[in-house]
């Protein structure tokens, strides 16, 4: 081929032919336009009813149709059991779930397990901070056991009982807000007793001892605490954490004192974007503690804690 | 001055610029100016028809909801309008339990209620349907629904959502409702008394009207409602602004008239369309962000800006193309003109084209032809007054030396001296016979000399032996071809001029040699000679005039010379060597010519 041929035929055919391809490209949908892909993601609860955190089961549902997520719920055959949790998440790991959402039963005895699972995959925790995990969605569970232990100090005298109501390992964000609350109470000079069970022996101990308040540290306690509350003639003052609808109805009846929630559908949705936002190794924002409110009989039905405790259902 | 600058080299450019490049860019530059105001009208008129299309799509989208929610509201007042003209008007409530009237109004409309209940003036609970325990805590008298049907009787009242929380439910239900209240006259042992009528509905039922709205065709669009104070009533993301994880710009909403309006929310352009819903003040929001439509714009742009570029691309190509194939036969014109002016003689001029250029090509071919035949006439008209010079030059010999001849022989017949006389006639005879040559211009070397010896004859004869005179010539010269006469006017030169004092000791050497390629004619005298500076005059053709005053201007030898150059060339001719006392040598240069040689040059002499 003859260099004059070249240049007069073939070098603009072949210059028409990348800008042909350029426009194909430039045709290509651009990257806002298309979805990320699909990421599955699995949720390792700590209890093993999912009643209690149903708000945030939704909120980790509206953020799993945002961001092109699958959830996978996971849950223990026996509530706070480490060692479940334990076996669920090396084999979450193992079957390659690229992000997981965990609610820790015990620090100590997950360590190990949720170090190699966050060396495969995006680990976050609910309720509970772990050193191995990349990312902890949850209030501050020492100032929540303190404000606890705070509205306690104003039913009971100095001298008097308050009842913690024991109901997850100390290495959990609950114990760890148990042992704020006893810290504080201890300090101010109130007994504090411990108690494990259910909710009927927890009504047989209170009928048979005087204990001027009780604290419950979580959704599920507080609810089988304000059961046996509701029992007693002349019973104690029931604080506690957590809102479930269960919960809302005996705050309005007056069998819980005053609670304090979190907003938990908000802590759903930010634990799921965070986890996915680490698989897709996209910028995250450092996370916060999420806030809690003090809510009490009189004000449960004021616009902000109305939203909180009753989450718009359709 | 930067314009001048500009303006110059454009000029410039356009000067050294072929004509197929210009109009290649012309074409190239008027067709891309075309295209991009033809592009940018049509975007820009699109972007603006894009707007209203999707602003009208907008305000038809909302316009259905509002039709469905109207609905659902009216049938939320037939709810109502039928519980209070159809049970509770006319029922005398110390009598008549209309429990069981609200009940079955209830069922009919269950999907889309979620209580009816009336209450006395004082909030307190006459009637309701399906839960008819009032819980304990609430007291209905301080709810907002309740002292907005008592402060405005005559109106219907919608509330913001809230969580229907006055009864008692065992299954600790707590449901979002959208409260409708109104005033109502209740008869009690036939005494009127005011009370309020609630009818809930089902917020559910909102939802599934507001829900799956497309907006803005698949580009993020969304709707929501507000209330008049800019309340959101409902909002696709409602949970996510509960929880404070998302902001709308509802209050700024609530504050637009119906209609489309462009708004900047959190530094997002976005396009909002409000329709106010009937009864209850309510807005239903439309939005569709604006960046996504700047984002296809974008997408828009960059690929008209492609097809652009594509298209000079081919522009480029084609109009390359096509100008070269216009251009071709002036190339072609151009290329023959240039071969014409480097003097090639056969050139084809003939070019096919369009009819200009093909009229450009004839007139330029018979312009050359018409040149060529001036040309032609020219050379022969030059030649012809080449010849008549040489005629000329040739001719101004003979004159001057016959009369001085024939006035010797007259003189020597007078005198008796008879056979002298014939002797000269005799040389004379022969030296006019070589003279005439039969015309020819071109004779032998031995011809020429012949012709100096007579000449010499004669003139010694004349200046009664003042001279003596030799001629000789180098073996094989003689045959060889001159022009003729170029011996005897330097002779004549050296007679008149050297011999003319001389006694009886003055010489003429005529001698011919060959060097290299030429002859050489050589006369020597041992006359007086001459300075340089007459020398150097000598053939100068400026110095006839300063000699004319002189005796004996030179012209002769000036004559041979030009004659031997007009023939030969610049190269030949003669050369002047003298010296004041010394004599002079005066050479003659000349091609050594063949017989053919002299051929040929006798025939360019016009044979």
């Amino acid at each position: 081929m003859s260099g004059r041929r070249f240049t007069r035929w073939v070098l603009p055919l072949l210059m028409l032919g990348v800008l042909l391809l350029l426009l194909l490209l430039i045709l290509y949908p651009a990257r806002a336009e298309r979805r990320p892909e699909l990421l599955e993601m699995s949720v390792i609860a700590r209890e093993a009813d999912g009643s209690a955190w149903a708000t945030a089961r939704r909120g980790m549902e509206q953020a799993a149709a945002d961001l092109n997520v699958e959830l996978r719920f996971l849950y223990p055959g026996q509530s706070n059991s480490a060692q479940e949790q334990d076996q669920l998440l090396r084999r979450e790991v193992e079957s390659g779930a690229s992000a997981i959402l965990l609610f820790p039963a015990d620090r100590e005895a997950l360590a190990e397990a949720a170090r190699s699972a966050s060396a495969r995959a995006a680990l976050v925790t609910l309720e509970t901070d772990l050193e191995a995990a990349a990312g902890y969605v949850g209030v501050d569970n020492a100032a929540l056991g303190e404000a606890l232990g705070s509205a306690a100090l104003n039913g009971a005298l100095p001298g008097e009982t308050v009842l913690l109501v024991d109901s997850a390992p100390a290495g959990s964000g609950v114990g760890e807000r148990m042992i704020a609350a006893a810290v504080l109470l201890e300090a101010q000079g109130r007994q504090v007793r411990y108690f494990t069970g259910t909710a009927d022996a927890l009504a047989e101990r209170l009928a048979g001892e005087e204990v001027r308040a009780v604290i419950a540290f979580e959704a599920s306690s507080l609810e089988r605490a304000a059961a046996a509350v509701s029992r007693l003639e002349d019973p104690p003052l029931l604080y506690g954490a957590g809102s479930t609808a269960a919960i809302a109805a005996e705050l309005e009846q007056g069998h819980i004192t005053s609670v304090l929630a979190q907003n938990a559908f908000s802590a759903g949705y930010l634990a799921v974007e965070a986890a996915a936002r680490l698989a897709r190794r996209e910028a995250a924002e450092e996370l916060d503690p999420l806030p809690f409110f003090t809510v009490r009989r009189e004000n449960m039905y004021e616009p902000e804690y109305q939203k909180l405790l009753f989450p718009v259902t359709w | 001055m930067a314009r001048s600058s500009l303006s110059r080299r454009w000029r410039e450019l356009y000067h050294r610029s072929s004509i197929q490049v210009i109009l290649s860019l012309f074409f190239t530059a008027v067709a891309v100016v075309g295209m991009v105001f033809l592009g940018l009208t049509l975007f820009l008129r699109f972007s603006a028809s894009n707007n209203a299309l999707l602003a009208e799509n907008s305000q038809r989208v909302l316009s259905q909801v509002n039709l469905n929610l109207d609905a659902r509201l009216r049938e939320m007042m037939r709810v109502s309008d039928t519980a209070y003209y159809q049970v509770i008007k006319d029922a005398d409530l110390a009598e008549e339990d209309i429990d069981r009237d609200l009940e079955l109004l209830y069922y009919t409309s269950r999907e889309s209620l979620v209580s009816i209940a009336v209450f006395s003036d004082g909030g307190g609970l006459i009637a309701a349907a399906p839960l008819a325990v009032l819980k304990n805590s609430v007291s209905p008298e301080r709810e907002g629904w309740f002292s907005a049907a008592q402060e405005r009787i005559e109106n219907l009242h919608f509330s913001t959502p809230h969580v229907q929380n006055l009864f008692v439910d065992p299954d600790y239900r707590y449901r979002w409702v959208v409260s409708l209240s109104r005033h109502v006259e209740l008869t009690r042992d036939g005494a009127i008394e005011s009370g309020v009528l609630l009818v809930d509905m089902s917020y559910s039922g909102i939802e599934q009207i507001c829900k799956d709205v497309d907006l803005g065709a698949g580009r993020g669009g969304y709707l929501y409602l507000v209330d008049g104070a800019g309340e959101i009533v409902y909002h696709p993301r409602q949970q996510l602004i509960n929880a404070g994880l998302l902001e709308e710009n509802n209050a700024a909403a609530a504050a637009y008239a119906d209609g489309s309006h462009n708004e900047v929310f959190q530094g997002q352009r976005r396009q909002v369309t409000v329709k106010t819903v009937g009864y209850t003040g309510w807005k239903l929001v439309g939005v569709v962000p604006s960046e996504n439509l700047w984002d296809n714009y974008g997408q828009l742009l960059l690929f008209f800006l492609f097809i652009v570029i594509f298209s000079v691309f081919l522009l480029v190509l084609v109009n390359l193309r096509l100008s070269a194939w216009l251009t071709a036969p002036l190339k072609k014109l151009d290329r023959a003109v240039k071969e014409l002016e480097a003097g090639r003689e056969t050139v084809d001029l003939t070019v096919n084209g369009p009819y200009e250029v093909e009229h450009l090509s004839r007139s330029v071919q018979s312009m050359v032809s018409t040149m060529r035949h001036l040309m032609d006439d020219i050379l022969q008209q030059e030649e012809q007054k080449r010849r008549s010079e040489l005629d000329v030059l040739q001719s101004q010999i003979n004159p001057h030396f016959l009369y001085n001849t024939l006035d010797s022989v007259i003189w020597m017949t007078e005198n008796g001296r008879t056979e002298e006389a014939v002797v000269m006639l005799t040389a004379l005879a022969r030296f006019f016979r070589i003279s005439l040559s039969r015309g020819s211009n071109i004779i032998t070397v031995a011809e020429e000399l012949e012709h100096a010896r007579h000449y010499l004859t004669i003139q010694k004869m004349r200046y009664k032996n003042k001279f003596s005179a030799e001629i000789s010539a180098e073996d094989g010269v003689e045959s060889l071809y001159t022009i003729k006469l170029i011996v005897q006017p330097i002779l004549e030169n050296a007679i008149y001029h050297g011999m003319d004092y001389a006694d009886g000791d003055g010489s003429i050497c005529v001698s011919a040699f060959r060097e290299g390629e030429d002859v050489i004619i050589e006369v020597a005298d041992n006359g007086p000679g001459m300075p340089e500076e007459v020398v150097a005059r000598l053939l100068d053709q400026g110095g006839a005039c300063a000699m004319a005053g002189s005796k004996g201007s030179g012209i002769g030898l000036r004559n041979v010379h030009r004659r031997i150059q007009l023939t030969f060339g610049r190269e030949y001719g003669l050369t002047i060597l003298s010296e004041p006392d010394d004599g002079t040598v005066v050479r003659i240069r000349l091609p050594a010519l063949d017989q053919e040689g002299g051929r040929r040059y006798g025939k360019e002499g016009g044979q």
